[in-house]
């Protein structure tokens, strides 16, 4: 046990000692000021309240550099409880204020000396009692002598006292601390408490700091240095005198608030990403319009003309005061998607219902024109845009939220390549448990959803849809190969990404929001 | 999409030898989502898709299950419909308002239970809401067979006619119902055309419905009921008879034997419903293969359409035909086939992995020209410590209002029928969202440095035109034309080695001479100004805004796109 106590003390010793090899070279300006105080006044516990007068230093910088101090072993720090002693106000409002006694001396100094003459005087006002106690201490002070009533001035009067140097000394500093006061001071505090009317006492916590041996020494070896300049600057530089300058250590640990700065939009980053991925495995970007004619957004896709999705609650029809045309293919393409429409679904196709413009409810719309006025024998082609639902706004649906959609036609064009594009996709996204359902959209056939296991929520979440267009589809706009098309929202995944809750809060555009989301996740 | 509940112990006894986690793990995989399972109750409920009105209740969804785990193959058949002599008359006068009825009877020994009511009342709303488009294409109605007195007549009567409908107790006229019941409002304008109603009565001239609004009182179905008469009523005889086949089906499932009826018309024409024939499709010899990219005999082929509940033969020629049940209504394509196999033969047992993906066709991916370009401006603008926004193409009208944009309404482009001023126009200009995002952030640290790139919408000679825009903001105490304009010319200089130059011009939402036109190459491109203090004030913001904005698309037909290149 014994040799484990030594050895624990010594640790601390050599601890210390690092310590303070450690800070001399990081003593921070604020450390430099207080302890230079506190040597100064080496051997005496100084205030708070003194500290903050002598130093120049916030209360709230002393008390940091207090810490670090105090950590360093270079001051002692003690929770000192004072008196704290002051004049009276009645008495500092008075700016004429002289104790009794000297209004004494100065009524004989004016010519009287009968007692009775004093009591009645414009100083005293009668009050014997003040005058009694008044001669008292001038005799203490050595400054009358009291004979028959009568009173004659000894040279001691020239003299102050020392309780009236003790209450000048309180005019000049307005309070003192009484364990700062010297012998004669206490004496004369002593002296003046007893008398009424004259000095306030207060009860006051004040902390208060020395200096250690070990600050002793560190503070000689620092002052032997040479002077050390707080900065590099360019002067030095150009006149060559930082050859001759030592500088001052700062602090390199403290933090320091963030700077501004611009950024794209997480979302936009998020989709160029992805994008990204898609480019690699050789998909090519197209684009289109937001606002489709009824014949691109549904008839196109064989979705009947009494199909519930074309329902004013479900798309966004658009209405213009001046009458508009939606753009409208060819006469013999319309006679093609309107006579698949009859045969197969059994009603009469109208093309008046065709032509409203609506906001796009998916981006295929856009890909389909793309197919039919290119008709590619084999291509991979994909876009990624805002598409429009008639739907309460919720925390898991948008009123305009961004679809992401692919194709690849060829020849041999198959189901499996479909599913395999999609496998790949999610590996490239770090997706790697994936199962796929039948399910139905009114354009392609066979239909697949997928679904991919996410790890961070530990469950299957549905993504993306996807299936080989419909002969219906394709064959009266011309294209030939079979399509394979996948797609789906883009926010679930966004969501996923920035861990959120509440979908609508990648448009609320709160600043702080957007500033916190990281560049790249880890 | 619509939901049925299905209850476990009937998954349980209809599959006793396969645990219930596996029944369950494969209801997905038959083309059903499964919402949401219910122990306590020992229900699941599983919603199915509207190309799928077989799946709207628990025996259609069990019915295709069997055949997955291959309890029961082939086509489901309705054995020994019994003709039950009774007639139901169509008289002309129904030709011109809803033409098309047929029926069947069902008899069982049990009455219904609670549970089969059910199953039978959400599935005739199914069937309602899907495939007979909200009633309007075709109609359902159920009654009970032993309150009805044959032969029936199907016809029309003027709006005064009245009779006791469903759930009450006095009568009601055609009109009062189309005005004053729930259904009627919801409904009538089904009729609207019409100034006779089609009502189909028996020979008691008792009322049994007034299709597609509301069945008669007299024949409502209870729990003591055992004996059901079917009819549909349509605008469409396809569907009419699609409807009536699955009915038949769950009918039959439920153990109940049917009964056809004779449907006969004004001119004598009589049929015998339902028509439950199967339907039949040839298919051509290695399309399957093809389309699916799997290689399976013709024997594997057929042996996975039956455990989807069709059938097929091999022709000599090698094309297969396929069989398929009358009530498969999403049945009418080749493609259609390939899904079943891919069903029948298993979504699971597909090769997925990313090696199937690969054809050994090249294509070298790109980027959208405009996509390169947005975000080359981006690029410039976040080093010069800008933040991107984005915000909805839908908004208020109020909000270009506020922003002072004096625009005539023949160039608005409006949201036909908007229910909150929230969601009224498209917007026509980029900047008063981006103050609107501005007024939300004013807790937020300024300089407050924003863009958005996006569409803005017009009419433009008879079209609507959509662009791209920019919209650029600076909000803090000092900012001013200046800032801003140098931020314009430092995006045009570091972005497109260009100059653009802004001759004044006053506009409404600027403050008057701290503002201009930005023209590129004599061009108008766009705006630049400071914000007009009202304007501010209608934001509620407290600080100073400067701002330019610039049609992308018309920068962009002017930079002439096609000379980037590379070297």
């Amino acid at each position: 046990m014994g040799i484990n106590a030594n050895d624990e003390e010594r640790d601390r010793e050599l601890s210390s000692a690092n310590l303070a090899k450690e800070s001399i070279a990081s003593l921070h300006p604020i450390e430099k000021n207080i302890l230079s105080i506190l040597y100064y006044h080496k051997g005496k516990w100084i205030t708070d309240n003194e500290l903050t007068k002598e130093s120049n230093l916030s209360i709230d910088q002393i008390r940091r550099g207090i810490e670090w101090l105090k950590f360093k072993n270079f001051i002692a720090v003690e929770d000192g409880i004072e008196f704290e002693i002051s004049l009276k106000e009645s008495l500092l409002k008075n700016d004429n204020f002289l104790l009794p006694e000297r209004k004494l001396v100065n009524c004989v100094k004016e010519g009287k000396s009968d007692i009775v003459d004093i009591i009645k005087s414009e100083a005293f006002k009668n009050n014997s009692k003040e005058v009694y106690s008044a001669i008292k201490f001038c005799k203490n002070n050595k400054w009358i002598d009291f004979k028959n009533n009568r009173i004659s001035l000894l040279p001691g009067i020239e003299h102050l006292s020392n309780e009236e140097k003790f209450i000048d000394k309180l005019i000049r500093i307005g309070s003192s601390i009484l364990s700062k006061l010297d012998e004669s001071e206490i004496s004369s505090f002593e002296i003046l408490k007893k008398r009424p009317n004259f000095i306030d006492v207060k009860k006051i916590n004040n902390k208060k700091y020395i200096i250690s041996d070990l600050g002793v020494s560190f503070f000689k070896e620092l002052s032997s240095r040479t002077e050390l300049q707080r900065k590099l600057t360019a002067e030095h530089l150009i006149d060559g005198k930082w050859r001759d300058l030592e500088f001052e250590q700062i602090d390199v640990e403290a933090p320091l608030p963030l700077l501004a700065y611009g950024k794209k939009n997480p979302l936009i980053d998020f989709i160029d990403e992805v994008k990204e991925i898609l480019i690699g495995m050789g998909f090519s970007e197209i684009d289109g319009n937001f606002a489709q004619s009824s014949f691109w957004n549904f008839d196109a896709l064989f979705i009947p003309q009494d199909h519930s999705a074309r329902d004013m609650q479900d798309t966004f029809y658009l209405k213009t005061i001046k009458n508009i045309d939606s753009p409208l293919p060819k006469d013999d393409v319309i006679k093609n998607v309107s006579s698949i429409h009859e045969q197969n679904w059994n009603y009469t196709w109208n093309i008046e219902e065709s032509k409203p413009y609506v906001l796009r409810t998916h981006t295929t719309p856009v890909t389909i024109q793309y197919l039919a006025k290119e008709k590619p024998e084999q291509d991979k082609t994909f876009l990624v845009g805002r598409v429009f639902r008639n739907e309460k706004a919720s925390f898991k649906h948008l009123v305009e939220f961004n679809q992401i959609e692919g194709i690849f036609t060829s020849k041999d064009a198959n189901l499996r390549q479909l599913m395999g594009i999609q496998t790949e996709f999610y590996a490239k996204m770090g997706i790697k448990k994936i199962k796929f359902w039948p399910t139905f959209f009114p354009y392609t056939e066979p239909s697949l959803q997928s679904m991919i296991y996410n790890d961070k929520f530990d469950k299957w979440i549905e993504l993306f849809g996807m299936g080989i267009l419909r002969p219906e589809v394709t064959v009266p706009l011309g294209i030939k190969n079979p399509v394979l098309a996948w797609g789906g929202g883009f926010e679930r995944l966004a969501m996923i990404r920035f861990n959120l809750d509440d979908i609508r809060e990648l448009y609320y555009n709160n600043l702080a929001w957007l500033k916190g989301i990281p560049k790249c996740l880890l | 999409m619509p939901v049925v509940d299905v209850r476990l112990n009937a998954l349980s006894e209809s599959f006793p030898n396969i645990h219930l986690n596996e029944i369950i793990e494969k209801i997905p995989y038959i083309g059903l989502d499964i919402e949401g399972l219910d122990e306590n109750n020992g229900i699941i409920r599983v919603e199915f898709n509207p190309n799928r009105p077989d799946y709207s209740t628990e025996n259609g969804i069990i019915r295709a299950l069997k055949g997955l785990f291959e309890k029961e193959v082939g086509l489901p058949i309705v054995n020994d419909i019994e003709e039950s002599g009774y007639v139901v008359c169509i008289d002309e006068t129904v030709d011109n308002v809803r033409p098309i009825i047929c029926a069947f009877a069902a008899r069982r020994k049990d009455p219904l239970n609670e549970h089969e009511i059910s199953q039978l009342i959400s599935m005739q709303e199914d069937l309602h809401n899907g495939v007979g488009r909200k009633r309007k294409k075709s109609s359902i109605g159920i009654h009970d067979l032993d309150h009805i007195v044959f032969p029936l007549l199907y016809t029309t009567f003027p709006k005064h006619f009245s009779f006791v409908p469903l759930d009450r107790e006095n009568e009601f006229t055609i009109d009062n119902i189309l005005n004053h019941l729930d259904v009627g409002k919801k409904y009538g304008h089904i009729l609207q055309n019409s100034d006779k109603f089609p009502i189909l009565i028996d020979s008691q001239k008792n009322v049994l419905s007034f299709p597609p609004i509301i069945n008669g009182h007299l024949t409502k179905i209870k729990l003591n009921t055992n004996s059901l008469l079917i009819e549909v009523t349509s605008i469409n005889e396809k569907s009419a008879h699609d409807i009536l086949s699955i009915l038949s089906f769950e009918l039959y499932d439920m153990g109940f034997k049917i009964y056809s009826l004779d449907i006969t018309s004004h001119l004598g024409e009589s049929i015998k419903t339902p028509v439950l024939k199967q339907s039949k499709m040839i298919v051509s010899d290695g399309y399957i293969n093809k389309i699916l990219g799997l290689n399976l005999s013709n024997g594997e082929l057929i042996k996975c359409l039956e455990r989807s509940r069709c059938s097929a033969r091999i022709l000599e020629n090698g094309d297969m035909e396929c069989y398929f049940p009358r009530y498969r209504v999403d049945i009418f394509n080749p493609v259609d086939i390939s899904e079943e196999i891919a069903i029948g033969y298993g979504i699971y047992r597909f090769d997925a992995s990313s090696s199937s993906s690969n054809p050994s066709l090249y294509f070298s991916g790109k980027k959208h020209v405009s996509s390169l370009i947005f975000n080359s401006i981006r690029e410039v603008l976040m080093g010069l410590g800008f933040i991107e926004i984005i915000n909805t193409n839908i908004i208020s009208k109020n909000v270009i209002d506020d922003f002072f944009i004096r625009v005539d309404n023949t160039d608005l482009v409006s949201i036909e029928g908007s229910k909150s001023s929230e969601f009224e126009i498209l917007r026509n200009s980029i900047i008063p969202s981006i103050m609107v995002t501005l007024s939300k952030n004013i807790h937020e640290k300024y300089p407050q440095k924003l863009f958005e790139i996006g569409k803005t919408f017009k009419v433009h000679q008879s079209e609507l035109k959509e662009e791209w825009s920019l919209g650029v903001v600076i909000a803090h105490n000092n900012t001013n034309y200046s800032e801003i304009k140098s931020v314009l010319e430092s995006l045009m200089k570091y972005c497109f080695n260009k100059n653009i130059t802004t001759p004044r011009h006053n506009f409404d939402y600027y403050l008057n001479g701290h503002s201009a036109k930005i023209l590129f190459n004599e061009n108008d491109v766009g705006n630049i100004g400071e914000v007009y203090p009202q304007v501010i004030e209608n934001f509620k913001l407290r600080t100073l805004v400067s701002v330019f904005q610039i049609n992308l698309n018309s920068l962009m037909d002017l930079l002439d796109l096609k000379k980037i290149r590379y070297l």
